[in-house]
């Protein structure tokens, strides 16, 4: 009796255990949902180890403002803290003009770029959902009425 | 010696792969634009993803220069070139050949900010069209052409 509910339990357990750690993994270094089905990737800065406030922030537009998480999971499927490049650098010696620190979305592509934060406050998630939400809103603006 | 059905499904499986994987890493093709080009190997970075990604935000957001590289560019080499690492480079023959060399070298990491590898793409074209067009070499012009790309195709 014993064995046969043991076999029983690794037979269901193994499979179900082996999903679970999958899903665990993929978001550690994405973003996956099931239900409603969302997958993005999420690479955040290497030095500042912020990847879950931009979690956190997604989490915010999922909860309260559905229609911006579901463009967000239909137009984009990367987001990255880095900063943006947005005129060459060599036209703009000894200045900082050429970069941005509001993040941008470039054309063409579904990937968004936010602004590197060292803090995980309140303040900068809130920050962080309103500019994942402009950017998004960009991306959808590019694939539904410039094509 | 038999061939059994499994070998044989089990080799077009391996082939397809093979091709796929192929297409994917290495090559870059639009039937619609007629583009075809090919993306060498990479020993630092396995950023071939990075250059295609790169090209499509031409495609879909600067046309005329999609066009260029279409028509002008036959290999595209991720290799650390003389424009470093992020940079790009071009050189007018390669080592041993008198032909304009159609290859434009495109050193940027596999997760490099696509909007700066669109415009390191069209400012080595640049380079490219002055060297078939047997014009001088000129910085400037390249330089301000990759910044029309990038206020083109990034959005803040």
């Amino acid at each position: 009796m014993f064995k046969k509910i043991k076999d029983k339990v690794i037979f269901y357990g193994f499979p179900v255990l082996v999903i679970f750690s999958v899903y665990f993994f993929i978001n550690t270094f994405s973003y996956l949902s099931i239900y409603p089905f969302c997958s993005l990737k999420i690479q955040g800065n290497i030095l500042l180890k912020n990847e879950d406030s931009i979690r956190e922030a997604i989490y915010i537009i999922k909860k309260d403002y559905p229609k911006s998480y579901s463009d967000l999971c239909e137009f984009v499927d990367a987001i990255k803290e880095q900063k943006c490049t947005i005129r060459d650098y060599h036209l703009f010696p000894k200045t900082k003009d050429y970069l941005s620190e509001d993040g941008c979305y470039v054309k063409g592509s579904k990937t968004i770029y936010i602004s590197p934060e060292k803090s995980a406050s309140k303040e900068i998630i809130q920050k962080r959902a309103k500019q994942i939400m402009k950017l998004t809103a960009f991306s959808k603006n590019f694939w539904t009425k410039e094509k | 010696m038999t061939i059994t059905l499994k070998k044989i499904l089990l080799f077009v499986f391996f082939l397809i792969l093979f091709f796929w994987l192929f297409g994917r890493y290495f090559l870059y093709i639009d039937v619609e634009y007629g583009c075809f080009v090919k993306i060498k190997p990479s020993i630092l970075e396995f950023s071939s993803q990075n250059i295609k990604k790169g090209i499509l935000v031409l495609k879909y957001a600067d046309i005329d220069n999609y066009k260029e590289l279409c028509n002008r560019v036959d290999t595209v080499n991720p290799n650390l070139s003389c424009g470093g690492f992020g940079g790009g480079c071009y050189r007018k023959t390669n080592f041993g050949s008198s032909e304009i060399s159609r290859q434009i070298d495109v050193s940027t990491p596999r997760n490099g900010f696509l909007g700066l590898t669109a415009a390191i793409i069209a400012h080595e074209v640049c380079h490219l069209k002055q060297a078939q067009e047997n014009r001088a070499f000129s910085e400037k012009e390249c330089y301000e052409l990759d910044d029309k790309v990038l206020q083109k195709v990034v959005e803040y």
